[in-house]
Parts: structure tokens; sequence; C-alpha cells
């Protein structure tokens, strides 16, 4: 698989106990294509996440196989997959405000992946350039007032716009394939809006690859296609979106689709009468 | 029809601060649901608290079944709190771990003093867990043996236990998968139809899902940075927003494709 290519293929997370809380999963992803990946919470999803990234818990073990580029991550040592994160796959997930280091400026912690990629390069930066190109990054996500922001810590701005930065930050490494673990959960529902349209926008422009995880078809339908839906560890059905929403064909997704149906019905005509 | 619930003119403001309610008013009349809607910032949360007696108008005022209700005087607090009762978001921490599903139940009974006889406290309690469509028998199990859907449940067992007329509801189902979500909408939706018992229980949903409240509410208060921009029928409202905010608020919201 060429660059930007994600082939998972019998994944199996198992806890210590034997227990299996994500079995035999398997689907590809396309360089430059995307996949929506939606379930429930104990649904698996998040560490399908974390696996693919081998940055599983501890205690917690992959068998299977993971094929990202040209490393095979289950079972590879962390000195590989140090040049896998970042450069190859990044990710963005549900709470920037955890994801972030709070003893650090948004600069700082933008500086840092945008360096190691020009070094990658053979192009490294000078204190001008890295500034710059910080600037520029955070302007790309369209956050106001770039050098402000720069200088900012975490908690210093607001939810969105700490999504924003986290964005930039994925993306410094300009990786092929982006992960984005619930992304907009946590935001108000015009903020979602406007972060989904710059995912968008900027997965598009990059020709990246887009594995994008949610509970939320609405939400799904609007960045992915195609989607896998977990149940409980177990890929019970996948396809064309379009095509689940109107034939479902697991009793699992029925009832999953019915529930959102009847929410997104209610915005049309309100409480039935 | 009587007036359940009423906000008039209610301004709140920390101290020193500028205000983050300004003159607020609404009222709910029985027999409707009403959905208070906003997002980060809007005021909710402040709203909410004075609705629950646990702050108080810098100006303006709350009535209770239209009579003006202060918080500071202990006995109309505790008469409020027989009428109005509460639950939360988080189905996890709203829950004391170490009490039986029983006790919980029972603590709003108890501390209201409506009644301390265990035997009447026992019918109270396997009446109300009834009525959210679970088994009596649960009373001497502990929270932990229970999913999130079937904790809001019990909390919401434990609110009408004391037989309300008003259940303010802050984001009840945000934290719940969605097909677990529609189950307690409509239970709640059952609570004001009066399907539970020979009593009625309007709810007031405070929640930033638009889609809940569509679900659940008659009507729609609609709140921005402390003020109301909008209220009304919430079909009138979804189908012809009149402010500029609850239009881009409605925009906002992902939607399944259309598929015809």
């Amino acid at each position: 698989m060429s660059a930007g290519g994600l082939v998972v293929d019998g994944l199996t997370i198992s806890a210590g106990s034997g227990a299996r809380l994500l079995s035999d999963l398997s689907f590809a992803i396309e360089p430059g294509s995307r996949l929506g990946l939606i379930g429930e919470s104990g649904s698996g999803k998040s560490l399908t996440a974390l696996a693919i990234i081998g940055l599983l818990p501890e205690g917690l073990t992959a068998s299977g196989s993971v094929r990202l580029a040209s490393h095979e991550i289950v079972g590879a040592p962390e000195r590989e997959l140090n040049g896998v994160r970042g450069r190859d796959v990044a990710v963005v997930f549900q709470e920037p405000l955890t994801a972030l280091d709070p003893l650090m400026t948004i600069g700082r912690q933008l500086v840092e992946p945008l360096r190691r990629r020009a070094i990658a390069d053979g192009e490294p930066l000078s204190r001008r350039e890295a500034a710059l190109a910080v600037s520029d990054r955070l302007a790309e996500v369209r956050l106001p007032d770039p050098d402000r922001i720069a200088g900012a810590y975490p908690w210093e701005i607001s939810g969105g716009q700490r999504q924003r930065a986290a964005l930039a930050i994925a993306l410094a490494g300009r990786p092929r394939l982006l992960i984005a673990d619930e992304p907009t959960t946590a935001l108000d529902v015009t903020v979602q809006s406007d972060v989904l349209d710059l995912l968008d926008r900027l997965v598009d422009e990059r020709g990246m690859s887009l594995l994008f995880i949610s509970h939320d078809l609405a939400v799904v339908a609007r960045v992915a296609p195609r989607v896998v839906v977990l149940e409980r560890g177990i890929a019970v059905e996948s396809g064309e979106l379009r095509d689940l929403l109107t034939h479902p064909a697991h009793a699992y997704t029925r009832e999953f689709v019915a529930s959102a149906r009847e929410l997104d019905a209610a915005l049309d005509w309100g409480v039935p009468q | 029809m009587t007036t359940l619930l009423e906000a008039q003119d209610v301004t709140f403001a920390y101290r020193r601060g500028q205000p983050v309610l300004r003159d607020v008013s609404f009222a709910m009349e029985a027999g409707t649901n009403l959905g208070l809607v906003g997002e980060s910032g809007a005021g909710k949360t402040t709203l909410l608290r004075i609705l629950l007696g646990l702050a108080v108008p810098t100006s303006g005022r709350i009535l209770s079944n239209e009579t003006p209700f202060d918080a500071r005087d202990r006995a109309q607090l505790r008469a409020y709190r027989r009428v109005t009762q509460t639950m939360f978001q988080d189905p996890y921490s709203s829950l004391d771990p170490r009490q039986t599903i029983g006790r919980i139940v029972a603590e709003p009974l108890r501390s209201l003093g409506i009644t301390r006889d265990a035997g009447e406290l026992r019918v109270r309690v396997a009446e109300a867990l009834r009525s959210v469509g679970l088994p009596d028998d649960i009373a001497d199990r502990y929270p932990h043996e229970f999913s999130g859907g079937q904790r809001q449940r019990i909390a919401i067992a434990r609110a009408i236990a004391p037989r309300p007329k008003v259940l303010l509801a802050d984001e009840p189902v945000s934290a719940l998968d969605v097909t677990t979500r529609i189950r307690v909408i409509d239970l709640l939706a059952e609570l004001g139809r009066g399907e539970g018992g020979d009593y009625r229980t309007a709810v007031v949903l405070v929640s930033h899902d638009l889609g809940a409240v569509a679900a659940l509410c008659d009507r729609v208060v609609i709140l921005d940075r402390g003020t109301i921009v909008e209220q009304g029928g919430t079909r009138d409202v979804l189908r012809d927003p009149q402010d500029a905010y609850t239009r881009r608020l409605l925009a906002s919201v992902p939607r399944l494709p259309r598929l015809d």
C-alpha cells in the first residue's frame, strides 16, 4: 500500500484477563480516501485509533495486522513507531485540553513537529523561519491573531480555538493519514460546524486520507461517504453511508439509524402532537 | 391554565461583574415541556442555578405556581423543592455509589419530610421505579450494577418520587448513546402526559442539543450571551426562526442526508 493508505486486517485487542475488546476488525483506506468509524460507547472505536498509532494503554495487547505506509504497526518497536507518528499518521482527539500540554504555549507545541519534519526533509528551520511557519499554520486553521494564540497556553483560549490549534499541530508533520477521534464532540454546535468545514477542506487540499471516528451519524455524514459500524468490538456492517441509512442490514444498525432518524426528524417537525 | 414556573425580568451578575443574565422572562404552563437552549456562555448554568434556588437573581424574580419564590427563605425553599425536582447530565457522578437504589430514590421523600415510614417509603420507591420502566426489585442493588441509561432512569425515579410538578433536567441525555437517548426522551415525555401515575410532571430541559429539545419540548427559549434572543412554540421556532443567532444555530446542527 502506498503513502497514506491504511490496511487493518484481523485486528484484535485483548485485555490481560483475556477479554476481547475488539474482535477481528478489517478495513482498508485507499490513499486520499475517507472512512467513518461509527459506534457508541464501549464499541472499541477509540481503541482502534490507539492501536493504529501503536499507543494502546498498558495491559492491552493487539494482534492481527495494521499496515500503514510501509510499516507493520502491530508489534513494531517504539523506535520505529516514533518515526511513523506525526509523519505518516497523526491524531486529533476529542478533548484538546487533555491532548495538549498545559505547561507549554501553543507556539512551542506547534514548532516542535514543524522542526522535526523540516530536519527529516533535510531543510532545518532557522529561528525566524520557525516563527513564521508557526504563524502561517495557525492562520491556516483560521485562528484569529495567530501571534497572540502562539504565545497563549491551552487553557487561555476557547475550546474551538484549542481544537483548531490541535489540528494545526497534528498537521505540522504533514501526515498522509489523519485520524480524527470525535474531534468536535466537546464543541458547541456552531463551533463544530466551522471545525468540520475546516477539517474537510484541509484533508481535501492536502490529499490526506482520513479515518473519522464518531458516535454521531449526522456528523460522519458530513465528512465520510463510507463507514464501518462497530458494536461491542465487532464490525457489524460496512459500506456506503447512504446505503446504510436507507437499508441497514444488521439489527443493531437498524436501531441505531432509526434512533438517529427520530431525533433528526424532530428538527423538522418539532414534538409529535 | 396554571403557570407552573415563571421567570420575570431575571438579571444576574456576579459581584462587580457584568450581568451574565439580562432581563430573562419566560413562563411555563401546566401540561407543556419547555426547552432552554444555548451554547457555552449563554447563561444556561446560571439560569439553572437560579431555578434550583442555589442563586438569587440580582433583580427580577422567579414565581412558582404563580407565587413569588425567594430562595433565601428556608421554608419557601423547602416548599419549592417539593414541587420542583432536578436531574443532572452525568449518570455516573450524580448517584451516590455507596447507597442502594432504594435509599437513593427515597432520599427526597425523607429530606423533604414527605414520609419517614419505612413501609410507605418502600411503596413510594417501588412506584417511582416502575414508572420509569425499572423493576421494583432493584431497590437493594447499587448504582455500579447499572448502565448509563438505567442510571438516568434511576435519577428520574429519584426526581419524581416526591411527585413534583416540574422536573429541571440539565442535559439529561447528553452523556447517553443515541439509542438510549431516544428511550429516555420518550420516558420524560410520558411523565408530562401523566403516564407515570395519577400526577403529571412537566419537564424543563436545559440543553445545547436541539434534536433532544425538538423531540421533547412544546416551547423553546433560545439564549445567547445572557439574553433571550427568541422564544415560542418549538415547531414555529424550528420552521421560521426570527433571530439571526437562532438561524445560525439551526443551520449548524449536523443533519442526516436527505434520501429521496
